[in-house]
């Protein structure tokens, strides 16, 4: 199942110049993730969606076969035309996978770089269970260059304070 | 009789566990958590239940798959079952959705107390004045203020510059966000801890004060003695393998307050045996979306408060509020269009892109029933005079995108195309009215057992009291019969808080 899964939400996200595609981003590990993680009645849908993507190339190419025989051009106007069906419901039951797809990429520490993000932190996956929760408490503030220039322009065009909290 | 304190699913085979309680508050997101710092505070003993798992900044997830599996139920799969299936967005976990909103002030607008006397027959003029006075506290506790110059990027910038070029009234926000640094993690939690979500204040007042928090802990019933609700009870569920653990029950003395959101309390009830007619109705929403500007520097808007800009100039007419909303990239790459190479190039614009939205304060109304399985199945979809709304709304975003300087704007509607130019807004005004064409979420919720003076009409009195049975009052968005066109966590706070108040005076 994960390998059905893995083909759909590759498909949906390839290599394009620099940006490497989700099959190069560990997407192995993120659905075995997912898989572990979620809810049985989440995974189905995912794994039904991904046989759906399978089977709709007669849909969108007008082609009889199962969309793992598809060479890569074809594969990759079959995932551009299923996400942008006219049918609503078909473009529903692959907005699961695209959407899942784009989070498992996104996220990727290789994509973020190439937009000047820094790579997230591992999820810690905790919870409090001790008997008393305390009150967080607030480190210094810290905010970064890019944002204090903003925040010096803003001042400079006396925007410090424009706010407004009762509309009536 | 186990004294206060923080519990929760441990292990499987653990205890059950069995509580009294003066006051049992289902649910601690901003209307529970409110309510129970107020009866907390009066001396009476609390006990708080929650669903979902108590997680701490230090326990935040960063990555948008770990909020849906951290912060979410059921990975944020509950989606209106109408015409078009617009995901609902909730949390669950404590401190409810002011865990991963962006914690916005505006106050109840006068007109709502003036609708609700007209259509509901909740005397106004008392409770506004309760409200307000509540606000001005519940403002001061969580330390409300406009988000900070050096905290706001460009991508809210943008959106002020944008408002002014077109001469329209807009602000930035005020936000209980004390000293916000602009790490842009709203949606995800503040792992800076910055973000004054209830997790973080009133429920740790209430273990303070010798209160119960009960977390992973979903209340199957209320459960009643005679007419009397007489306290709740339900099974533990361990958050990681979703498996049902050791039963509890808490035992309420005076009263079982429910806020378990617009979605669940009127469930809650149903499953619980309330007969009451209106239960499940009234319904309502500010259905949203985004549209996305193009520009050539880039806007990077991930650098900079999640939210920090709005505009109530259209909320009257013709019922609108446009915000900025930055969404992380990997939510950007699957809301985009396309797909396979199309979508890659087209996520390669990233850094140049902003998304602000338009919300409707939509007229139209549905339904909260139970499921099959218990669960809320919401049947809500707008007329065709909201979508008319809806559709205005996204033209002037379009607009505002154009006068802040976009080369292009992306509507994300179906059957336009995928990018438009300054001359080309009118293609929205013109776009579907079919809500199938949108990729629209529902974020702000009201109603399901909504209050009015006519028991035929509503399933609350005015001060929140179930009619037909003693004991049972809804303190939380469910008891708001219109939409109120702003932002209601202030307003779920502050009702709740008058609500819980009047029951200790």
């Amino acid at each position: 199942m994960n390998g059905l899964v893995r083909f759909a939400l590759c498909a949906f996200y390839p290599r394009v110049d620099d940006l490497p595609g989700l099959a190069e981003l560990g997407v192995d590990d993120a659905i075995a993730a997912i898989r572990r993680d979620s809810t049985p009645l989440f995974w189905v849908g995912v794994v039904g969606a991904a046989v759906f993507f399978q089977l709709t190339p007669l849909i969108t190419l007008k082609r009889p076969v199962p969309a793992v025989l598809l060479g890569g051009e074809d594969l990759d106007r079959h995932a551009h035309l299923i996400a942008t069906h006219p049918s609503y419901h078909v473009r529903q039951i692959i907005v699961l996978l695209k959407l899942l797809a784009g989070m498992i990429w996104g996220q990727s520490a290789a994509i973020r770089a190439t937009i000047a993000l820094p790579p997230y932190p591992a999820d810690p996956g905790t919870r409090r269970t001790e008997r008393l929760v305390a009150r967080p408490v607030i480190g210094p503030r810290a905010p970064s260059e890019v944002l204090v220039q903003v925040g010096r322009d803003e001042l400079a065009r006396g925007r410090g304070d424009h706010a407004s909290r009762r509309v009536a | 009789m186990i004294a206060g304190g923080h519990l929760t699913f441990e292990r499987f085979g653990q205890p059950a566990i069995e509580l009294e309680a003066d006051y049992v508050v289902v649910g601690s997101g901003a209307g529970g958590a409110a309510a129970a710092a107020i009866l907390a505070r009066s001396g009476r003993s609390v006990a708080v239940v929650e669903a979902g798992p108590w997680r701490a900044p230090e326990d935040y997830p960063s990555t948008t798959t770990g909020t849906m599996r951290d912060l979410f139920a059921d990975w944020g799969a509950l989606v209106t079952q109408s015409r078009a299936l617009w995901p609902i967005v909730q949390a669950s976990c404590v401190g409810g959705t002011t865990v991963v909103n962006s914690a916005i002030v505006v106050r109840t607008p006068a007109d709502c107390f003036d609708r609700w006397e007209e259509e509901y027959g909740i005397e106004g003029d008392e409770l506004r004045d309760r409200v307000w006075e509540h606000q001005d506290r519940i403002e001061d506790e969580l330390c409300a203020g406009v988000v900070p110059a050096d905290a706001r990027g460009r991508f809210n910038t943008l959106a002020m510059d944008g408002a002014e070029a077109l001469g329209w009234d807009s602000h930035y926000m005020v936000r209980s966000v004390d000293r916000c640094e602009g790490t842009g993690q709203c949606l995800q939690g503040c792992r800076k801890a910055r973000k004054q979500s209830t997790n973080a204040n009133w429920l740790p007042e209430v273990l303070e004060r010798g209160g119960w928090v009960l977390s992973c802990a979903p209340v199957d019933r209320v459960d009643f003695d005679g007419s009397r609700a007489s306290g709740v009870s339900g099974r533990l569920r361990d958050p990681v393998t979703h498996r049902w653990g050791s039963s509890f029950r808490v035992r309420a003395r005076r009263a079982v307050l429910v806020a378990a959101s617009a979605t669940k309390s009127p469930v809650l009830l149903a499953r619980s045996g309330l007969k009451n007619k209106p239960l499940g109705t009234l319904f309502r929403a500010h259905p949203g979306t985004g549209v996305f500007g193009v520009y050539d520097d880039p806007v990077d808007q991930n650098v900079g408060a999640t939210q920090a800009w709005a505009s109530t100039a259209f909320r009257v007419e013709p019922g609108l509020k446009l915000e900025t909303l930055a969404i992380p990239p990997e939510m950007v790459a699957g809301r985009l269009p396309g797909g396979g190479a199309e979508l890659v190039r087209r996520f390669a614009e990233y850094r140049h892109l902003a998304m602000w939205v338009a919300a409707v304060r939509a007229e139209s109304a549905g339904t909260v029933r139970p499921g099959l399985f218990g669960e809320p199945v919401v049947r809500y979809v707008l007329d065709a005079a909201d979508m008319h709304r809806f559709r205005q709304g996204l033209a002037l975003v379009a607009r505002m995108h154009f006068a802040a300087g976009a080369r292009a704007v992306i509507p994300g509607i179906y059957g336009l195309p995928y990018a438009i130019g300054p001359d080309e807004p009118h293609l929205i005004e013109e776009g579907p009215l079919d809500p199938r064409a949108y990729i629209a979420i529902l974020s702000h919720l009201f109603g399901g057992c909504a209050m009015s003076a006519d028991p035929r009409q509503g399933v609350c009195d005015a001060h929140g009291k179930v009619y037909g049975v003693e004991g049972l009052y809804v303190v939380d968005a469910s008891v708001i019969p219109t939409t109120i066109g702003v932002n209601p966590q202030h307003t779920i706070m502050a009702l709740a808080s008058v609500f819980a108040e009047r029951l200790v005076a």
